[in-house]
């Protein structure tokens, strides 16, 4: 069975989050937007645990279009990660 | 791969909503039994992610549970670079792809894609094909492959999601 070291794939960080966010839309909306959407969950930043991630990924995605392929694109990370962990060898 | 003028594309047909396709399945079916593959995919890119919106062949259940991949494992990724359909006949011996999980792990060997153009003129993504055993594909499956992300994207287009 597969390791999870063997596919490379960490566990994406707020900070990868929100420098992936501000290469589409620029680091002072990233960084606004990621603000409010975690203080609006009633969050603690930095966000840490992949359930978090996951959430605020969701709550960006409702707010434009690009805002919506970012938050897509780190849900798959952070799903991958997950899905990973879960079923393969770690 | 983080073109906003690109990514809004995506973003404008809908692309990176998370909903089931059944316009593709045809697709992608089609595109499997005449390549004699056991994989067959439409995948879309985005910033950081590729998504797939139909898939013949049976995915790794962690890509089917992410509906995707990380953007670094796609390896449609090439067709932003080039624009036309392309063959990499063994992944395992080609830098690009040698040391990708999803052939060092998940065992692809051979790819086939052709680039899904908007009709503005951008790469979407791709439609693949996907084999576990090394193989070439002849210049009439790339001709074949391109007609057939034609017909994807003409299914795509006509299927968009209206903005809200």
């Amino acid at each position: 069975m597969a390791r999870i070291e063997e596919y490379g794939h960490d566990l994406p960080t707020e900070k990868d989050a929100v420098k992936a966010f501000a290469d589409l839309v620029g680091p002072k909306v990233a960084e606004g937007l990621w603000g409010l959407a975690v203080q609006s969950l009633g969050l603690q930043r930095p966000v840490q645990s992949p359930a978090d991630l996951r959430r605020v990924a969701e709550h960006v995605m409702e707010i434009g279009e690009l805002s919506r392929v970012a938050g897509r694109s780190l849900k798959v990370r952070i799903i991958t990660y997950e899905a990973l962990a879960r079923t393969v060898q770690s | 791969m983080r073109s906003t003028a690109r990514l809004r594309d995506v973003a404008r047909l809908g692309l990176d909503r998370e909903l089931h396709r059944d316009y593709l399945g045809d697709v992608v079916d089609t595109v499997a039994a005449a390549m004699d593959t056991p994989f067959a995919l439409v995948d879309i890119l985005l910033d950081d992610a590729q998504v797939i919106l139909a898939g013949h062949g049976p995915v790794p259940e962690w890509v089917a549970e992410a509906g995707g991949t990380p953007i670094e494992w796609a390896f449609c990724g090439m067709l932003l670079f080039g624009s036309q359909a392309r063959a990499v006949p063994d992944l395992a011996a080609d830098p690009r792809f040698r040391d990708n999980p999803l052939v060092t792990v998940e065992g692809f060997r051979s790819y086939v894609g052709a680039p899904l153009f908007s009709s503005t003129g951008h790469v979407l993504g791709g439609l693949c094909a996907l084999d576990t055993r090394p193989r070439a594909f002849p210049d009439d499956d790339l001709v074949f492959l391109a007609e057939m992300a034609d017909e994807a994207v003409r299914r795509i287009e006509l299927h968009a999601t209206p903005p809200p």
